[in-house]
């Protein structure tokens, strides 16, 4: 449970590590850029990346759609 | 994100599940874009329901989306079944309603204080003891001088306030006609010590209160200056004629304040100065209100009061030589009350408290009744969901969350009920006060839905919930997976329950039903008792003479009355019968001391026994010639009191005055009894006594106020109203007709509150009949079906019909029969709390108890018919083979 704990505290800080460098992203681009820092470590379920998301909403993350597609702007860069 | 978008979110549940989904098909989307292999994308990115699940919870509220599914859940639950949800939210709403109504009325008339600076001080004095008529009682009434001294004495610590008793009064706008208001004199400081402002103009203040008769001002309620003159704002310095005075309006009280009367709303307010026995020691017109001082202590501060008013009362009747010295002694050694008023006085609290409390018992009762029926509904519903329950359990549901679920559905119907009776009681509320309806002199009681009823309201669904819903939710919760898939451990539990309430069912039904029974029998023979005269085709004409004039002009005007088509017969009387006007006198027998009792006498014209039908018995009726206070004719009651001994026609017995003033008087005639004044007491010694008064010197009296009493030819005596009104006034000047009733009316009027009771206990008692009746066959069918197995293996295995009726039947027997005696033991116990609302009828009567017996018993059986019919129709082979 720990572990799983860590692994996803390391999710939400790699995600907004990569929002705060490039603002406007959608849900692939930041799961392409995740895999590339992070190696295949948190590449397990692609899927898992978007509870995170929403979860992040809460707490310093926005997110705008246009054209059927989710963009995500850590709060901070708007 | 925020909590609101948290909480909208869980009410756009399937557009937030389609924007998940939507996310999901732009990342497959993408990715494919981007080169990869669609299965591939979509296997790497995961369990896709999961993870729509987890970005569904971070998104909404918990606790409230799963209410929202409990809410949505419960619906549908109540809709599938839709005849018995309808009956159970029927009968809630009912009993709701019914709890609601009664809480509307005790509230407005016994429970909301007056919107008055602090009512919690407030005060109302009274004294307790023997009367003047030497029965005991309780009297709120004081002289004008004695309230000066305790006003005196009270200074610094406490103000007081005379107010007269609200009257409905005659009262003449310049050059218009003749018309009725509700009249109270009151006490300068009255409005300054409430705090009450004026809307228009100004209040009374403690400068009215100087010199008698020197403050001629009329002070209007805010509800009768709106209803009567549209607000117009020209009202002040208009004049307005009641009695023989004039009076200038000077202002306009707040809204809020209608008088310290519940059940009355004040019109005019009149200074106390100008009430013509403001100066008078032996006359007790005025309530005696106290607002006392924060820091006062009630207990000596009263003691200080009783000692200044029993000085006064000492010293008014040293010199009291027309009453028996017992009477006197009885008199001075009444105890001086003091008890808090925040809710004002008035008649119709003392009348109805009782009576109203009675209702709400009774009410309560259906209200637990129409719970155990849904607390039935609900167990025997759970019953049938319990495979659905372990299925849930073992798929992980906690216990709370079934609880929660039940809960809610239990909650859902209350609220639909709570609806349903929130409509009732707003329609019945003003319907029982309208039912309170004297002739002329109809209750109004403010009944606002405020606050504290809708708080009422919501209390009440929440015990109803946790009544009815609570111990299915808990049972229904607790079931064991496994018990339930073996096919349950001990089917009998369920039973056991269910039988508990159908015996508390049983138990509050016999209740209503025996009190209900108490009342109608009251209401029956308080209204089928002989009163000794004819009300047959009688009208009664309530006149007034401005200025009072001689009685031969009376008769003049009787004469006229004669001449109209359509009368049968005229005559005359000081007031009517059985109106609630007393005249009474000590007697005093052969120079004697004057008596304990009191004789009630009344004046009336020649012909007017006969006009009533009250049989003379012995000597003769008046004639013209006989008058005040020479001659009397006296009822049977009269002579068996006072002149037991002997030959009561031509002797002579004396009218003791005040004053010591001896007024004797000879019996020409001897009548059957009739009820004077009230049809609850017993007959009173009555002396009929002449219209025709006359003074000192032999002069002829001038009258101010009579009763013409006509006996019409048509059976509807109401047809002739207007014509005699108009016929009265145009008979002579200064004649005016204030006020046209039967006599039936004025009968019926003595027996309203028990009518009432009556009606509304004999309703609630169908109602709750009905309801126990329905939960009976609805419980008694259920264990039928549930035993429908059982049965058919008894029979294959050659079980007698009766046998197998007596299997059924015998539990909940045993329960009715329980319910039925808990039910008869509380009931001799309630008793006498209701003892003061019931007349010539005893609770130990075995009629009363036996009747609620037999309707009960009677019920049971009509509702078990169709479960044993049930039971015997059972098809051993097809029971078999089921399953």
């Amino acid at each position: 449970m720990e572990k799983l704990d860590s692994l996803q505290g390391s999710l939400d800080l790699l995600v907004l590590k990569i929002l705060s460098r490039r603002p406007r992203l959608h849900g692939y681009a930041i799961m392409s850029a995740v895999g590339e820092l992070s190696g295949d470590v948190l590449r397990a379920e692609e899927g898992s990346l978007y509870p995170a998301l929403h979860r992040m909403e809460e707490a310093g993350v926005d997110s705008r759609e246009v054209d059927h597609k989710r963009y995500w702007t850590a709060r901070a860069y708007q | 994100m925020s909590l609101w978008s948290r909480i909208s979110n869980v009410f756009r549940a399937d557009r937030l599940n389609h924007e998940i989904e939507e996310e999901f098909e732009a990342h497959i989307a993408e990715a494919i874009e981007q080169g990869r292999d669609p299965a591939e994308a979509r296997r790497a990115l995961g369990a896709a329901v999961r993870q729509r699940q987890q970005s569904h919870d971070v998104r909404v509220v918990g606790w409230l989306d799963s209410l929202r599914a409990d809410v949505v859940f419960g619906w549908r639950q109540l809709k599938r079944k839709q005849v018995t949800s309808a009956a159970a939210i029927l009968s809630l709403a009912l009993a709701i309603g019914a709890c609601i109504a009664a809480f509307r009325l005790i509230d407005a008339l016994l429970l909301r204080p007056l919107p008055v600076q602090h009512p919690e001080r407030l005060y109302v004095l009274s004294r307790q003891g023997m009367g003047f008529d030497n029965k005991p009682g309780e009297w709120d009434s004081w002289a004008y001088p004695d309230f000066q001294l305790m006003r005196a004495a009270a200074k610094g610590q406490a103000e007081l306030i005379a107010l007269s008793y609200a009257d409905r009064s005659d009262v003449t706008y310049t050059d218009e006609e003749m018309e009725k208001a509700n009249l109270q004199y009151v006490s300068g400081g009255m409005f300054s010590t409430f705090g009450i402002k004026p809307v228009l103009g100004r209040l009374f203040s403690e400068n009215d209160d100087r010199k008698p008769g020197a403050a001629p001002f009329a002070v209007l309620s805010y509800d009768y200056w709106s209803r009567r003159f549209g607000r117009d704002p020209h009202v002040i310095g208009r004049t307005l004629h009641i009695g023989d005075g004039v009076y200038e309006i000077i202002g306009v009280s707040e809204k809020k304040f209608t008088g310290t009367e519940r059940g009355t709303i004040l019109d005019v307010f009149i200074p106390v100065m100008m009430h013509r026995s403001v100066s008078r020691p032996d006359s007790t017109p005025f309530r005696t209100l106290v607002v006392l001082n924060p820091e006062v202590a009630v207990g000596p501060f009263r003691e200080k009061l009783a000692a200044v008013s029993h000085t006064f009362e000492v010293n008014r009747l040293s010199g009291e030589t027309g009453l028996s010295q017992e009477t006197l002694k009885n008199v001075l050694s009444n105890r001086f009350l003091m008890e808090p008023a925040p809710t004002g006085a008035s008649a119709m609290q003392k009348e109805y408290s009782d009576a109203l409390a009675a209702l709400g018992g009774l009410v309560l009762m259906v209200l637990m009744i129409a719970c155990a029926n849904v607390a039935n509904l609900m167990t025997a519903q759970a019953a049938a969901r319990a495979r659905e329950m372990a299925l849930r359990v073992s798929i992980g549901a906690g216990r709370w969350r079934l609880v929660q679920m039940v809960l809610v559905e239990s909650t859902l119907l209350a609220f639909l009920a709570a609806a349903g009776g929130a409509l009732f009681a707003w329609w019945s509320a003003p319907f029982v006060v309208s039912m309170i309806n004297p002739p002329d002199n109809p209750a109004r009681l403010i009944l606002p839905a405020d606050w504290r009823v809708l708080g009422f309201g919501v209390g009440l669904i929440l015990v109803v919930v946790l009544l009815f819903g609570l111990l299915p939710a808990l049972r229904a919760s607790s079931v064991k997976p496994v018990s339930v898939l073996k096919g349950g451990d001990d089917p009998h539990s369920r039973q056991r329950l269910m039988h508990g309430m159908i015996a508390l069912q049983v138990a509050f039904c016999f209740l209503v039903l025996f009190v209900a029974g108490l009342f109608v029998a009251t209401f029956q023979r308080l209204s089928n008792k002989p009163t000794g005269f004819s009300a047959d085709r009688i009208l009664l004409l309530d006149t007034t003479s401005r200025p009072a004039q001689s009685s031969l002009y009376w008769d003049q005007v009787a004469e006229s009355l004669r001449a109209v088509p359509g009368v049968e017969r005229v005559s005359q009387a000081a007031f009517p019968l059985l109106e609630g006007s007393n005249w009474n006198s000590s007697i005093s027998i052969n120079g004697g001391p004057p008596s304990v009792n009191l004789a009630y006498l009344l004046n009336v014209s020649p012909g007017w026994l006969e006009t009533m039908k009250i049989p003379l018995i012995d000597g003769r009726d008046f004639r013209e010639s006989d008058t005040y206070p020479d001659a009397a004719v006296i009822n049977e009651t009269f002579a068996r009191i006072f002149l037991k001994d002997g030959h009561p026609v031509g002797r002579i017995f004396e009218k003791a005055s005040d004053n010591g003033k001896r007024q004797p008087m000879r019996v020409i005639g001897v009548v059957r009894d009739a009820y004077y004044s009230s049809l609850h007491g017993p007959i009173l010694p009555n002396a009929y006594v002449p219209f025709h008064e006359v003074g000192a010197r032999g002069e002829m009296l001038p009258k101010s106020y009579g009763t013409f009493i006509v006996r019409t030819a048509s059976s509807n005596p109401l047809a002739l109203a207007s014509t005699l009104r108009q016929q009265v006034s145009r008979a002579r000047s200064g004649f005016h007709v204030s006020n046209v009733e039967t006599q039936l009316e004025i009968n019926q009027a003595q027996t309203i509150r028990e009518r009432l009771l009556a009606t509304l206990a004999l309703f609630f008692g169908a109602v709750a009949l009905l309801l126990a009746g329905v939960g009976l066959y609805g419980v008694l069918n259920y264990s039928v079906q549930q035993r429908e197995r059982e049965i058919g293996i008894r029979m294959a295995l050659g079980a007698q019909i009766a046998h197998v009726v007596r299997q059924v039947t015998v539990g909940i027997s045993f329960a009715v029969l329980t319910g039925m005696f808990a039910g008869l033991v509380c009931g001799l116990g309630l008793t006498r709390y209701i003892q003061s609302l019931l007349y010539e009828v005893k609770a130990t009567d075995m009629v009363m108890l036996a009747l609620p017996c037999s309707i009960i018993l009677a019920v049971a059986c009509i509702a078990a018919v169709p479960a044993i019919l049930r039971a015997i129709q059972v098809d051993p082979s097809m029971m078999l083979r089921a399953d």
